[in-house]
């Protein structure tokens, strides 16, 4: 417990900074977002301001959280704290506290976007506009904005926690500062690209934390589920190719 | 010693094969013998006769592949441990066994070639020109003398082309399968054999041999289809694919960058350069296999295409992805180095330096030259696709609607000579970044300004990855306006240069 409070401390400005940016970027998107369209439900400025924000998710789950793993493996201090604790026990307890606070940084930030949007959507009366049922979820967006919003965020904070899970998986095994960093946010965007130029976008791992992406005929379940399977079996296949390369190289 | 070996194999090819080849022989003769008729009606002359058995597909995938499978799989298989350990490496091996299978291949092709002429000729004249087939558009058979008339008046060239096409395409599968067999033994190698065939076959069928083109054998094989049916993209792609294979299965291996000093392999080494040549091939067939996919193949498409970029009408989030990755995938190589070197900071190579100064410079040369090779490739392949591509693109005429401007050859150039000062100004961006704060931020301030020009359209003055759309879109505000942003670029990119440059000599 006191190994856990410790790396909480040592990450707590680091997670103070990535709050506020993340908070900062999308409220403005929210507020720039809505200012242009015609805001027909209460959570439809999230939905469009975070669309933008989205795009460097995984760079906010994952800088912020993952480089005392770096440096604890760089100043060779895994070598000496192997002599009071067992190391994977000690490496657990790291990654423990990252991914809890990358899970209340996204929660406290996406559930605070909704909460934003509610309180300055203003909505425009007697326009038919689009409707949510479609979508997964799609009455309760419409008509129980606040809990739906609960909801997300804390979905979203599940996934924010298998990114950071990939980033504590770069930080623990690559050298490079630049490339351990930037890693996570390469492979998702160029998964993004891949699956996006081959018309498969419904089964992309962006689809599955993009509130409304794609249109309702696509988000299906099934389909969120295929795209976090790919995530969760890339991050498998990338951790046992690293502990490869490590054998092979030492 | 080897000449010998691949004469002997020649002739076991032969006698091993007997029953095989007179059931092919007289599958033929039929054939022939079917063709007479038509060729009589048409008032064929002997070589039009001739060109038309020959290139008979259903002949060919039908009879000559199975039973040139069988041969194939039986000569690899024939090869006993004693042979084996004969040869100086699995290599040379192979070398002869795909050697002795193409000269009897050749040595067949022409008996067979033989074989036609002699059925014909008691009944047709040798003819030096196609005849005129033209009138019967429905006939399959004519439609088909037709094209191979288009591509050559002259029908023995028509003939020899296809029947080199059969060589390669034979010596291809024979590559693939030797490949197997000697990887994974004779038992994977007729699986393989028969997967191949089910797959001709599916690619015969249906129209997934047009789409992924290097998939199937009928391309390979028969030449009508892999150039007139695919086209010409697709049929290069096929040939080159099919190359690649046999250099492969022969040993030889591509030239590899050379190494130049111990500097450049610590800042940008081969193994990055040879990814990001990977890479930005894989861009490329990926856009090549979108416009197969959606019927187009014109070559200058792809030219436009690829640097398409977004602007202010046109805001696709895929297409300013693919423009970030095409711009910015070497600065993300330049900060791999970055962070290399700040690790091996203590290296004794640096120390060798006469300054600080002075090994920054040697790195920003080494960084400067890479993001030019890389730009300069890009320029030439897309200039070479856009000139050799046809004038009336569905792109070039959708971009004319938009714009009223042709996009010409000079057009094209000019957009290229802005993608190369833009990759030097955001190579000059980068460094710059990273001195103030660290490569990772400069990287991201970078993306997110391009994010921000794709949200915001409009900031013209801080496009750092302009695509043709962009590049247009400013031609119609104004060329002064172009040749100011120009201007701008350089301006900052030499003077970044002339920054780190002028204490290269200074003592510390």
């Amino acid at each position: 417990m006191h190994i856990i409070w410790k790396s909480t401390k040592r990450l707590s400005l680091a997670w103070l900074i990535a709050t506020f940016v993340y908070t900062t970027a999308l409220f403005f998107s929210i507020n720039y977002s809505s200012k242009d369209s015609l805001v027909l439900y209460p959570i439809q400025p999230f939905i469009f301001g975070s669309e933008p924000v989205d795009l460097f998710f995984s760079l906010f789950t994952t800088i912020p959280f993952v480089w005392p793993i770096y440096f604890l493996r760089k100043d060779n201090f895994l070598e000496y704290v192997s002599m009071r604790i067992k190391l994977n026990k000690y490496l657990v307890f790291q990654a423990f506290a990252s991914l809890a606070l990358c899970f209340v940084m996204v929660l406290l930030v996406n559930f605070s976007g909704v909460l934003f949007s509610l309180r300055m959507a203003n909505i425009s009366t007697g326009v038919q506009g689009p409707i949510l049922t479609g979508y997964i979820l799609g009455e309760m967006q419409l008509l129980d904005p606040l809990k739906f919003g609960l909801l997300w965020s804390f979905y979203k904070a599940v996934i924010g926690l298998l990114i950071c899970s990939l980033g504590i998986i770069f930080a623990y095994y690559v050298k490079n500062l630049f490339l351990m960093f930037l890693a996570p946010f390469a492979l998702i965007s160029l998964e993004n690209f891949i699956t996006g130029v081959t018309g498969l976008a419904r089964f992309s791992f962006t689809t599955t934390y993009v509130l409304n992406r794609l249109s309702p005929s696509v988000m299906l379940p099934k389909n969120l589920l295929v795209g976090l399977s790919m995530f969760v079996g890339l991050t498998i296949v990338i951790q046992r190719a690293l502990v490869h390369h490590e054998q092979q190289n030492y | 010693m080897n000449s010998k070996i691949i004469k002997s194999k020649v002739i076991n090819l032969f006698l091993a094969n007997k029953a095989l080849l007179a059931l092919n022989f007289c599958v033929l003769c039929f054939v022939a013998g079917s063709a007479r008729a038509t060729a009589i009606t048409y008032h064929l002359g002997l070589f039009d006769y001739a060109l038309l058995v020959l290139v008979d597909h259903y002949y060919v995938l039908y009879c000559l592949l199975p039973i040139m499978l069988v041969i194939i799989t039986k000569h690899l298989r024939s090869l006993s441990d004693i042979e084996k350990i004969r040869y100086r490496n699995t290599n040379q091996m192979m070398r002869v066994e795909i050697f002795s299978f193409t000269a009897w291949f050749t040595f067949y092709l022409f008996l067979s070639l033989l074989s036609v002429l002699l059925i014909g000729l008691p009944t047709f004249k040798p003819n030096m020109f196609a005849g005129n087939i033209g009138g019967s558009s429905h006939n399959e058979i004519l439609l088909l003398l037709g094209e191979y008339a288009a591509f050559s008046r002259i029908p023995i060239i028509s003939i020899l082309v296809a029947l080199l096409y059969y060589g390669f395409g034979f010596t291809t599968l024979t590559a693939i399968l030797s490949l197997i067999n000697n990887k994974k033994g004779s038992r994977d190698s007729v699986s393989a054999a028969v997967v191949i065939l089910v797959l001709t076959f599916i690619g015969f069928h249906t129209s997934l041999s047009e789409k992924l083109p290097v998939l199937f054998l009928c391309n390979y094989i028969i030449f009508h289809r892999g150039l007139f049916m695919n086209g010409l993209p697709s049929f290069l792609l096929t040939v080159l694919t099919g190359l690649g294979i046999i250099l492969f299965a022969l040993g030889y291996k591509p030239p590899t960058i050379a190494r130049k000093s111990l500097l450049s392999e610590l800042t940008v080494s081969r193994k990055m350069k040879q990814i990001i040549f990977l890479f930005i091939s894989g861009l490329i067939l990926i856009e090549y296999f979108q416009l197969v996919y959606e019927g187009n193949s014109n070559i200058r498409d792809l030219a436009i295409r690829f640097l398409l970029g977004t602007n202010t009408d046109f805001q696709s989030f895929i297409g300013w992805i693919k423009i970030c990755l095409i711009y910015f995938s070497p600065l993300f190589f330049v900060g791999v180095s970055i962070s290399k070197i700040k690790q091996y900071q203590e290296l004794p190579i640096f120390m060798r330096f006469e300054s600080i100064a002075n090994l920054h410079w040697n790195i920003l040369w080494q960084y400067a030259a890479f993001v030019l090779q890389y730009a300069g490739f890009i320029a030439v392949f897309l200039t070479t696709l856009f000139i050799f591509g046809k004038n009336s693109s569905p792109m070039s005429v959708a971009l004319y609607e938009s714009f009223g401007i042709q996009l010409t050859i000079p057009h094209f150039i000019g957009n290229i000579f802005v993608f190369i000062i833009t990759m030097l100004f955001n190579l000059a961006l980068f460094l710059m970044i990273s001195q103030v704060a660290n490569e990772t931020v400069a990287f991201i301030g970078i993306i997110s300004l391009s994010f921000v020009n794709l949200l915001v359209p409009g900031i013209h003055l801080f496009e750092i990855n302009p695509g043709i759309l962009m590049f247009l879109e400013t031609i119609q505000q104004g060329v002064d306006w172009l040749l100011i942003k120009i201007a701008l670029m350089l301006g900052v990119s030499i003077g970044f240069l002339i920054f780190v440059r002028r204490r290269i000599h200074a003592n510390h």
